[in-house]
C-alpha cells in the first residue's frame, strides 16, 4: 500500500497541469456576461451551460489522454524501469497510476464546474442527478464509465505503442468477441427478455471492465519494461477473459434458445385452437430468467413447434384457423418493436410441422391482424387501411381505406369473404368509456367497404372477453344502464338490438360465452340479494332455455364443452392472472345437472383478452378438454373415465 | 546453480540464461556468478547481450530459459523484495523528466526501509546536481549522477550499473568512478557493471566477463586475465617459420601479424618459462613480451578472429 500511495501521489503531482487547466477552464464561464449573444436575463443559464460543456469536455479529454499515457508513455520512452528498479510491486505501479488517473479525472470535472457552482449556477450535470431517481446510480455509472475508458485507452495505448503484429490478432479477437456478444445480444433483444438482457449487459460491462483492469495489471506484471511482451500479456489476458466470457454467453444463449416444452417450469399462457389438439403454450423455464419460450403443442401427440418469442409478441400472438390445422403469426424483422413484420405460418396437419416464413412483409404500421376461418386469408389493419392477403399466394387480395375519423378500429372475419369492422370515436386515453361504435362491412370479393350500422355504447370494445359467434351473425355487448349492467344480443353486421339477455348490478359482473353451436351461455354470480350463482343458457333468438344453479357463490369463468352440452365452469376467484385458483364443475346443459371435478383443476378459458374474436372450441376436441392441474401443470381431461392425463409437468407461476 | 550456495558466495548470477527475441539469440546459456564484494565487469560489443542479461538480473525481463539469480533467488519471482537491497544505474537515465531531483529523492526515500538521506544529499551537492529543476532539463551527466545518488540511497548490497558512462564526458566519468571507489571502500558493495569504457573500469574491476554474440567466452579474475594475456613482438629468420608457429600456438596465440618490421602476436596462455623457451628457439630474434590493457585484451578476444602466422 505504501508503494501504491507513493506511485499515485507521484502521478498526481506529475499530472497537476490537468488540474490547473481545469481550474482555469472553470473560470471561463465567469466571462459569460461579456459574450455578445448573451443578454442580461440569460447570463446564469449561459454560464451554467458553458461550465457543464467545459467540465464534460475536459473530463472526457482527460480520461482519454490519461488512459493512453499513464503507463504507455513510460513504457514507450523506456522510463518504466525507474519504477521496476525500486521495491515496488507491479500491482502498486498499475493500481497506483490508475488510481491517480481516476482521481485526476474526477478532480478535473469538479474543478471545471466549481466556480460556476460557487456562484449558484444550475449545472446541467446537477440537473441530471436531480432527474435520476437514485443519484448513487448515476455516480456509480460515472465511476464505472471513467474506469472503463481509462483502462480501454491504456490497452489501446499499449497495443499501438508496441508496434507488434499482435495488433492484428487484437483486431481479429475484437471483431470475434464483439460479434459474438452482439449476435447474442441481438437475439435476446429480438426475444425480449429484459431481465436477461439487463443481466447480459451488466455482466458484459463488468467482465469487460474487469478484463481491461486485469489485463492492464498483467501487462505491467508480466511485460514489465518490455512493450511487446507487455502487449502479448495484455492481449492474452484481455482476449482470454473476454473470449471465455463470449463463449460462455454464446453457450448459455444456445441453451436458452434450445428450450423445449418439457423445459417449461411455470406455464403462463395456454391458448388452444378452436378445433383439433394444438395449443399455444408459453411459460418460464428454470435458468432462463424472463425468457419465455413459446411453442405450438399438440396435446394429442406431444409434437411441438418452437416459435421465436418477440417483445410484445402477445399483440401478434399466433392465430389458428377454425379447423386448427394452420397457425399464423407475425415475426418482427428488426429490433424495434415497430419494425416491419414477416408473416410466418405452420401447417399443423403435416407430420413434422415447422415455421415457414412467407414472403409477406407487413409495414411498421400494421396492427390488428386477423386470420380468416379457413386460415387462407390474413386481414391487416394499418392506420385506416384494411388489407386482405392470400396466404397460399402470399399476395394482396384486396385493400380499402376506411373513411372514419377515429383510429380506434377493430376488424374480424365473419367469413373468409367478409370482414366486420368496428370503429369507436376517439375518447382520449381511456377506452373504458362506453361510446357508440359504427359498424362497417368489408366485402373481400368486391372490395366494397360500407357502413352497415351502429352498435350502442358498450362496456368492452372489440369483443374483449367474449368469444365471437361461430356463425358470424350475432354479437354480445355489455351496456351500462345506470348502476346496472345489461347483457344484450345484437346483429353482428348492423348492430341492431336483437334481445336483452340479462341485467345485473355492475358488481358482480356477468360472464358470457358462445357455445360451438351458436347458443349463448351467461354466468350470473351471487347477486346483491343473495341469490345463488347460476348459469343461463340462451337460444340464438334470446330466449332463456335453461338456468342451472351453481354450488358456489361466484363464477370464475367458462371453459369449453368437454363433451357436447357439457360445459366446464370455473367457480371462485382467480389467485393470479395466469389462472390459478378455484374449482371446476361440469354443467350438463341438457340435463341441468352439475358435477364437481377433482379439486384444483381449472379449465383453460374459452377466450382470453389477447385472443379477441376467437370462436369456441369444438365440443369434445382436445382443445376443449385442456385443464390446469392443481400444481399448475397442463392436463387433458377424459370425460369417459373422468381422469386427467398430464401433458406438461409445470407449476403455477409464483405470485 | 544451488541457491543456498549462491547465497553464501554470490550476490548475483546467471544459471544457463538464454534470451531470445524471436529468431535472434541475445544470450546463449550464460552461466556466471558475481561473488560478494567483487566488482564484476561484463564486457561485450554492441548487441552482445549485456543489457538483456542486466534486465533479466533486475527482474525486468524473463529469460527464455534459465534463471537470473539476485541475492540468491530467482530475480523474476522475487524482484520486489530484492530491490530493497539493490541499486540500479540504468543505461539511459529514466527518472521521470517532470520530477525534480528533490522530488525523485523524496519519492524513492518512501519506498525503502533504510534510506541514506544525508549521503544522497551530500552526493548531489558534490556532483552539483540542481535539485529544484525538472530532471528533463538536466544534462546527461547530471542525470547519470542523480541516478547514481538514488541507486546508493538505500545502501545497497548490490549495485548494478548498465553502461553508466555512456555519453558522459571525461570529467563526469571520472566523478562516477570516484564515487564508486568511495562506496566500495566504505561498505564493500558488490558491483556489476557493463560498460564500453574499458579504461575507466580497469582500475576497479576485480573480475571480468566477456560476451561474444550472446555467449560468455571469458569469465575470470582481472588479475589472472591480465597475467595470461601478453603482446609478444619478435623478428624471425627465414628458416624458422614452422618452429615459431608451433611455439606461439603452445602459448595460445589469438592473433599474429607480421611485416617488414617483424612479428607481433597476442597470446592468451602466457607463462614466463614458456616464453623463455620461445625466446631461445633457433631463428627468433629480439623477442619481447608486454602486458596488455583490458581494452587490448577485449579487442583481442572480441575483435578479428584468430589468424595464422604470416
Amino acid at each position: 500500500m505504501r508503494g501504491l500511495l507513493a506511485v499515485a501521489q507521484r502521478e498526481v503531482v506529475d499530472r497537476r497541469m490537468w488540474l490547473l487547466a481545469a481550474l482555469a477552464a472553470g473560470l471561463i464561464p465567469m466571462a459569460a456576461p461579456l459574450l455578445p449573444w448573451v443578454d442580461a436575463g440569460s447570463v446564469a443559464e449561459a454560464r451554467s451551460m458553458l461550465a457543464s460543456v467545459l467540465a464534460a469536455t475536459l473530463t472526457a479529454a482527460g480520461t482519454l489522454a490519461l488512459g493512453l499515457s499513464m503507463v504507455g508513455s513510460d513504457l514507450a520512452e523506456r522510463r518504466l524501469g525507474f519504477y521496476f528498479a525500486r521495491p515496488l510491486s507491479a500491482g502498486a505501479i498499475w493500481w497506483g497510476k490508475l488510481a491517480a488517473s481516476f482521481l485526476i479525472v474526477v478532480l478535473v470535472g469538479v474543478l471545471a464546474a466549481l466556480p460556476t457552482a460557487l456562484v449558484g449556477g444550475n449545472l446541467v450535470l446537477r440537473d441530471l442527478v436531480g432527474l435520476t431517481a437514485d443519484g448513487a446510480v448515476l455516480a456509480g455509472g460515472s465511476v464505472v464509465f471513467v474506469l472503463l475508458v481509462l483502462a480501454l485507452a491504456h490497452a489501446l495505448g499499449v497495443m499501438g505503442r508496441s508496434r507488434s503484429v499482435w495488433i492484428v490478432l487484437d483486431l481479429v479477437a475484437a471483431v470475434a468477441v464483439g460479434g459474438a456478444i452482439w449476435a447474442v445480444g441481438r437475439r435476446f433483444m429480438l426475444a425480449g427478455p429484459m431481465t436477461l438482457m439487463t443481466w447480459l449487459l451488466a455482466s458484459s460491462l463488468t467482465v469487460v471492465l474487469a478484463a481491461l483492469l486485469a489485463a492492464g495489471w498483467v501487462q505491467v506484471a508480466v511485460g514489465r519494461t518490455d512493450p511487446r511482451r507487455g502487449h502479448m500479456a495484455l492481449s492474452a489476458t484481455l482476449w482470454g477473459t473476454l473470449g471465455s466470457f463470449a463463449l460462455a454467453v454464446v453457450g448459455y444463449a444456445a441453451w436458452v434458445f434450445a428450450a423445449i416444452p418439457s423445459s417449461l417450469e411455470c406455464l403462463w399462457e395456454v391458448m388452444p385452437a378452436s378445433s383439433g389438439s394444438w395449443s399455444l403454450v408459453s411459460g418460464s423455464s428454470a435458468g432462463r430468467g424472463d425468457y419465455y419460450p413459446v411453442f405450438l403443442l399438440d396435446a394429442a401427440t406431444g409434437r411441438w413447434v418452437s416459435l421465436e418469442p418477440t417483445p410484445h409478441w402477445w399483440w401478434f400472438t399466433p392465430m389458428f384457423s377454425a379447423d386448427g390445422r394452420r397457425a399464423v403469426w407475425l415475426q418482427p424483422t428488426g429490433l424495434d418493436p415497430s419494425d416491419t413484420r414477416q408473416v410466418v405460418l405452420a401447417e399443423l396437419s403435416e407430420p413434422q410441422p415447422r415455421p415457414v416464413a412467407t414472403s409477406l412483409i407487413l409495414g411498421r404500421s400494421a396492427r390488428n391482424a386477423r386470420l380468416s376461418p379457413s386460415g387462407q386469408r390474413l386481414a391487416v389493419l394499418a392506420e385506416k387501411t384494411i388489407s386482405v392477403y392470400s396466404l397460399p399466394e402470399a399476395a394482396l387480395v384486396r385493400a380499402s381505406r376506411l373513411d372514419a375519423h377515429s383510429s380506434q378500429i377493430s376488424i374480424r372475419f365473419a367469413t373468409d369473404d367478409e370482414l366486420v369492422v368496428s370503429v369507436w370515436p376517439e375518447t382520449g386515453p381511456s377506452t373504458a368509456t362506453a361510446v357508440d361504435a359504427t359498424l362497417w362491412r368489408f366485402d373481400v370479393r368486391s372490395g366494397k367497404l360500407e357502413r352497415t350500422g351502429t352498435l350502442e355504447a358498450s362496456r368492452y370494445r372489440d369483443d374483449w372477453g367474449i368469444p365471437a359467434d361461430p356463425l358470424g351473425e350475432l354479437r354480445l355487448a355489455f351496456h351500462p344502464r345506470g348502476s346496472e349492467m345489461e347483457l344484450a344480443m345484437h346483429d353482428a353486421r348492423t348492430g341492431a338490438l336483437k334481445a336483452s339477455l340479462l341485467s345485473q348490478p355492475d358488481q358482480p359482473l356477468l360472464g358470457a360465452t358462445f357455445l360451438a353451436d351458436g347458443r349463448i351461455v351467461v354466468g350470473e354470480s351471487r347477486t346483491a340479494a343473495g341469490e345463488p350463482a347460476r348459469v343461463h343458457l340462451f337460444g340464438r333468438d334470446g330466449r332463456l332455455l335453461r338456468s342451472v344453479a351453481m354450488p358456489d357463490g361466484k363464477i370464475g369463468g367458462f371453459g369449453s364443452e368437454v363433451a357436447p352440452d357439457v360445459l366446464a365452469v370455473r367457480l371462485g376467484t382467480l389467485e393470479s392472472w395466469a389462472g390459478r385458483g378455484g374449482n371446476t364443475v361440469l354443467v350438463d346443459l341438457e340435463a341441468g345437472t352439475v358435477r364437481r371435478l377433482a379439486a384444483g383443476h381449472v379449465p383453460i378459458p374459452s377466450v382470453s383478452w389477447w385472443s379477441p374474436g376467437r370462436t369456441p372450441a369444438t365440443p369434445g376436441s382436445a382443445a376443449s378438454r385442456l385443464f390446469r392441474t392443481p400444481e399448475g401443470g397442463l392436463a387433458l381431461y377424459d370425460p369417459a373415465s373422468d381422469s386427467f392425463t398430464t401433458i406438461l409437468d409445470t407449476r403455477w407461476p409464483r405470485t | 546453480m544451488n541457491d543456498q550456495t549462491t547465497n553464501q558466495v554470490a550476490v548475483a548470477g546467471f544459471d544457463s540464461v538464454t534470451v531470445r527475441y524471436g529468431a535472434v539469440l541475445a544470450a546463449d546459456a550464460v552461466t556466471l556468478s558475481v561473488p560478494r564484494g567483487s566488482v564484476y565487469t561484463l564486457l561485450g560489443r554492441n548487441g552482445a547481450g549485456k543489457s538483456s542479461l542486466v534486465r533479466c538480473l533486475l527482474g525486468q525481463q524473463k529469460p527464455s530459459s534459465g534463471r537470473a539469480l539476485l541475492l540468491g533467488n530467482d530475480a523474476w519471482k522475487t524482484r520486489r523484495i530484492a530491490m530493497e537491497r539493490v541499486g540500479v544505474v540504468p543505461e539511459e537515465p529514466d527518472v521521470p523528466p517532470g520530477m525534480t531531483a528533490a522530488q525523485a529523492v523524496a519519492f524513492c526515500s518512501r519506498l525503502y526501509r533504510q534510506w541514506d538521506g544525508t549521503g544522497v544529499a551530500e552526493r548531489l551537492r558534490r556532483f552539483a546536481v540542481p535539485t529544484t529543476i525538472p530532471v528533463g532539463r538536466l544534462s546527461k551527466g547530471q542525470k547519470g549522477q542523480l541516478a547514481l545518488a538514488l541507486a546508493l540511497g538505500p545502501r545497497p548490497e548490490l549495485l548494478v550499473l548498465d553502461d553508466p558512462t555512456l555519453g558522459l564526458d571525461v570529467v563526469a566519468r571520472r566523478e562516477l568512478y570516484e564515487e564508486l571507489v568511495v562506496d566500495l571502500a566504505d561498505r564493500g558493495t558488490t558491483v556489476l557493471i557493463t560498460t564500453h569504457d574499458l579504461a575507466g573500469v580497469e582500475g576497479i574491476a576485480l573480475r571480468v566477463g566477456i560476451l561474444r554474440q550472446g555467449k560468455l567466452v571469458l569469465d575470470e579474475d582481472m588479475e589472472t586475465l591480465k597475467a595470461r594475456f601478453r603482446r609478444i613482438t619478435f623478428g624471425r629468420r627465414p628458416a624458422a617459420e614452422l618452429v615459431t608457429e608451433r611455439a606461439l600456438t603452445a602459448m595460445g596465440a589469438v592473433r599474429v601479424a607480421g611485416g617488414e618490421w617483424g612479428f607481433e602476436a597476442v597470446v592468451e596462455r602466457f607463462a614466463e618459462d614458456g616464453f623463455g623457451r620461445f625466446a631461445s628457439e633457433a631463428g627468433v630474434v629480439e623477442p619481447e613480451a608486454r602486458a596488455m590493457s583490458l581494452e587490448e585484451i577485449f579487442v583481442a578476444v572480441c575483435g578479428e578472429e584468430r589468424g595464422g602466422v604470416a
